[in-house]
């Protein structure tokens, strides 16, 4: 067990989900929040970049912070063994106090774990957000 | 009535197999048959179907791609062939039987994508190549190569998870609202077909981009993704390697 501070209780912490592959479906996804609010979402698709920002407020930081909290994001790790084909590697990133907690995941162990799928769900809604639909699986190709 | 079926099934187990050095096709096994059971049985047997039931193979295959990763990319690719050269132009079946499991999604949803996976899937597969059978006593034979998706409660060769709305599908999860040629790329892996769109934690991949099926269909243009010949020399070393036959494809 790695305890941590709750993820987004200051400013300079963060949280980072990138999910995909570059050169398919809509390419790599990055998400990023952090403890001000301040949301950005990277689209990596074959060489080229795209970028929304957007803005939490401060409740909603709270509440996304208790959320990720209840997850305890530092224990998820990947299921070993062999990968399905078209697999996305989901990479998830966690700063607090000049630290840095990452973990490489793939996307299908959602359907084995409970939390990964719950991150999951919040990756999606507040990207779809940001990117009013275009990401991550809108037409955004 | 029950009499002659038992006397047919009698017949059939106890018939002398004719000397042959090669296995028979079906109309050799019917002359073979007609030799020592008789014409008369022969009919009967016809009639019931008894002699027209055609073998079914069952194709296997793991399949690996390794990756730069702690993980590689496996599966195992399964499905069944069945080689019928009585069909008025001689076919091979190649089925794919999968089981179709939901995840919160409703009866209507499960019918509509087994709808769409079957057009989507025909569309791209279905005669779309010829496997030319080369025999070394024998004339040479080709066949039509039927590929064929079966929706079954069991028996099923890859068993796939339906979940709501849109998501990252793979093998065995699929999305409502994914793109139909996504579930026809995903189904395609389970007949040993690998992934052909670039990625650099797989470094050996061989990548095409002519708009391939198993490619990056996303950007190359959905409406044109198709089955490329040399997915039909994959599946020709396939089902020959299964069924002790040298085949070859080319397209139709």
């Amino acid at each position: 067990m790695v305890a941590g501070p709750p993820p987004l209780q200051d400013p300079s912490s963060a949280l980072e989900v990138s999910v995909g592959h570059e050169h398919f479906r809509n390419g790599e996804v990055t998400l990023s929040v952090d403890g001000t609010g301040a949301m950005r979402v990277v689209q990596l698709r074959s060489g080229t970049e795209r970028e929304w920002e957007g803005r939490l407020a401060a409740e909603r930081v709270a509440a996304l912070s208790d959320e990720l909290a209840a997850l305890d994001l530092r224990t998820v790790s990947a299921r070993g063994g062999g990968r399905d084909p078209d697999d996305d590697p989901v990479r998830l990133v966690l700063r607090s106090g000049g630290e840095a907690h990452e973990a490489q995941l793939w996307h299908a162990d959602r359907f084995e774990d409970e939390r990964l799928d719950r991150l999951l769900e919040r990756w999606q809604a507040l990207t779809e957000e940001i990117t009013e639909g275009a990401l991550p699986y809108g037409d955004a190709t | 009535m029950k009499e002659q079926v038992r006397d047919t099934e009698a017949a059939v187990e106890t018939a002398t197999p004719a000397p042959v050095m090669l296995p028979l096709t079906q109309h050799g096994q019917i002359l073979a048959l007609q030799r020592s059971a008789g014409n008369r049985a022969v009919a009967r047997m016809i009639a019931q179907g008894s002699v027209l039931a055609r073998d079914t193979t069952t194709v296997e295959k793991f399949v690996r791609e390794k990756t730069l990763g702690a993980d590689d990319v496996t599966w195992t690719a399964r499905f069944d062939v069945r080689f019928d050269e009585d069909a008025s132009t001689p076919t091979c079946w190649l089925t794919i039987n999968v089981k179709l499991n939901p995840d919160g999604v409703t009866d209507d949803d499960l019918q509509m994508c087994r709808m769409r996976v079957r057009s989507r899937f025909n569309l791209l597969w279905d005669s779309k190549f010829i496997l030319h059978e080369h025999r070394s006593i024998l004339s040479d034979r080709e066949w039509l190569l039927r590929p064929e998706v079966a929706f079954v409660d069991s028996g099923q060769h890859l068993t796939v998870t339906l979940h709501k709305g849109r998501g990252a599908d793979n093998r065995q999860n699929w999305y409502t609202e994914s793109p139909e040629y996504t579930y026809a790329h995903e189904i395609s892996h389970q007949m040993g077909l690998l992934d052909e769109y670039a990625n650099d934690s797989v470094p050996d991949r061989a990548v095409y981009t002519d708009h391939s099926i198993m490619g990056d269909y996303y950007t190359e243009g959905m409406t044109e993704a198709a089955a490329k010949p040399r997915h039909g020399e994959r599946l020709a070393a396939l089902i020959g390697a299964a069924t002790d036959k040298n085949l070859k494809s080319r397209p139709r």
